[in-house]
């Protein structure tokens, strides 16, 4: 007994360094999980506060390039609302309130006003009554919703996960594994949140994203090479027709609302094992100068999830009653 | 100033210091301008490096854990810097006894800094005991030798650019340096 307490006490220094460095590795594969510890992350109230400080002092110099960036994303949703105003078939529809339409079959049977037109006396008057009329019934519903949010630090520089820190958390309504968006294009994912803060796991990490290229090809993209403004495409059907400049989008299994810009073409390789493209991207985000983003509520989201986990746990369970023996 | 007083600011200091400036270097496209990996260089473990000679072992290598766990939670590494910190902790009395003239006990209070070292020693000190933390860090966070190549351009970069703010620091923060350690 007293030799081992001797031992430990030659060897304490050692046995210290191992069992902290036990410590570490233990911390490290736990934050490799999707399900990480909350605490040691850049979403908690300290580190968020110091960000924050530090972004509010940095902000300024960056609102001339904010604004112009802002600026040319207002233009760009203009036009595309200006497109849908005036669109005349209602189907597929989806809107932030609920699209309502109207009978347009009856006619309009205002007799009073028909009436006062006939007579001589008075002044013409315009019949017809251009507001909607008929009983209305909703078309369409918005599946997403937006919550704007501040970068208040970001990263570039490690090697398998980037993270970028927002200053928006549960108390404005956010949670984990929200998607979040750019003007611009994707950004990521939320992987931990605390009450005002929360932190964003970016394409810059080793999550795949499904993405699609034009003609509605899909692929899988992952960040791969290293560089901030770069991503593979895998997978792609090698009957794809794809030239440089092609944009690719993000798909509808993602966690991501449909068609949102995720890079450019900028090379192709055929990969004949395989019989597959890979084609390599050019983010259409600029990474290292993210400004504000935009974090996804996906409205349908937990109605989803909750099908496809009931679905999966029926299968299971038919599973193992098909493996009973009888 | 007490010794402890001095410790404390100082590693508040250099936290700050790695969190709040050198970390946002490596979104500046020009320090790693079309293809050259991003890096970032790495002030913060001149806290250990900087601790006085007398220090226990068991201690250096506690604050060295605090140390990494700190920068950890606020660049979301997870456990890799404080892995990186307490190996550099253990390695940093062994570096340090060949570096030093004179047995370890009769320096009280002292802390291994250009002022009682001199440029040269300091240097070599910081040198080995950085690329040490510099290979551990980027080893766990690459975690692959497929490019080998890669590593050490990035490891050069980081220890080069790290070395630089070393050397700046003990020029701003270090009163007297032409003062050396005499008997």
């Amino acid at each position: 007994m007293v030799k081992l307490i001797q031992l430990i006490r030659q060897y304490w220094n050692i046995i210290l360094f191992f069992l902290l460095e036990f410590i570490c590795f233990r911390l490290i594969v736990n934050s490799n999980n999707i399900q990480g510890s909350d605490l040691l992350n850049s979403s908690n109230a300290i580190a968020g506060f110091f960000y924050e400080k530090q972004n509010d002092v940095v902000g300024y110099f960056q609102l001339k390039s904010a604004n112009k960036d802002l600026l040319a994303e207002n233009t760009r949703l203009h036009n595309e609302l200006s497109q849908l105003k005036y669109t005349d078939t209602l189907q597929n529809v989806t809107a932030k309130i609920p699209i309502v339409v109207f009978d347009s079959v009856k006619a309009p049977k205002d007799t009073t006003l028909l009436a006062k037109a006939d007579s001589p006396a008075a002044k013409p008057v315009i019949v017809q009554d251009l507001r909607p009329y008929g009983n209305p019934k909703v078309v369409g519903y918005a599946s997403y919703s937006y919550i704007a949010a501040r970068v208040i630090n970001n990263s570039v520089v490690a090697d398998r996960n980037n993270f970028i820190t927002i200053n928006r958390g549960t108390a404005d309504g956010i949670e984990k594994d929200m998607a979040v968006v750019s003007g611009e294009g994707i950004v990521g994912r939320v992987a931990y949140v605390s009450k005002h803060y929360a932190s964003v796991i970016s394409v810059l990490s080793s999550r795949n994203v499904s993405t699609q290229i034009a003609g509605g090809n899909i692929g899988i993209t992952n960040w791969s090479n290293n560089s901030p403004d770069f991503v593979t495409m895998s997978q792609v059907d090698i009957r794809t027709k794809v030239r440089k400049g092609d944009t690719a989008y993000t798909t509808s299994y993602s966690v991501y609302p449909e068609n949102i810009p995720v890079g450019v073409v900028v090379s192709v390789d055929t990969y004949k094992v395989n019989n597959s493209l890979n084609l390599r991207l050019r983010l259409s985000n600029n990474f290292r100068n993210l400004k504000y983003v935009y974090v996804v509520k996906n409205l349908l989201g937990s109605e989803k999830r909750d099908l496809e986990k009931a679905t999966a746990a029926k299968e299971k369970a038919a599973l193992e009653a098909s493996k009973k023996p009888k | 100033m007490s010794i402890y007083l001095r410790n404390f600011l100082r590693f508040l200091a250099l936290v700050g210091i790695q969190v709040l400036l050198l970390n946002k270097l490596s979104l500046r496209w020009w320090t790693s301008p079309s293809g050259f990996p991003t890096f970032t260089p790495f002030v913060y473990p001149l806290f250990i490096l900087l601790l006085p000679i007398s220090t226990p072992i068991w201690f250096v290598l506690i604050s060295g854990f605090g140390l990494g766990l700190t920068v950890d939670m606020f660049m979301n590494t997870g456990g890799i810097h404080a892995a990186a910190c307490v190996f550099m902790a253990f390695a940093r009395m062994a570096v340090l006894k060949p570096i030093l003239p004179r047995k370890i006990y009769e320096y009280k209070n002292l802390s291994p800094s250009v002022k009682t070292m001199n440029w040269t020693p300091f240097m070599t000190y910081a040198t080995i005991l950085l690329f040490l933390h510099h290979l551990a860090y980027l080893l766990l966070d690459i975690w692959s030798l497929k490019a080998p190549l890669y590593l050490v351009i990035k490891l050069l970069a980081s220890l080069v650019t790290s070395l630089l703010f070393v050397a700046l620091y003990s020029l701003l923060f270090s009163n007297s340096i032409n003062t050396q350690y005499k008997d």
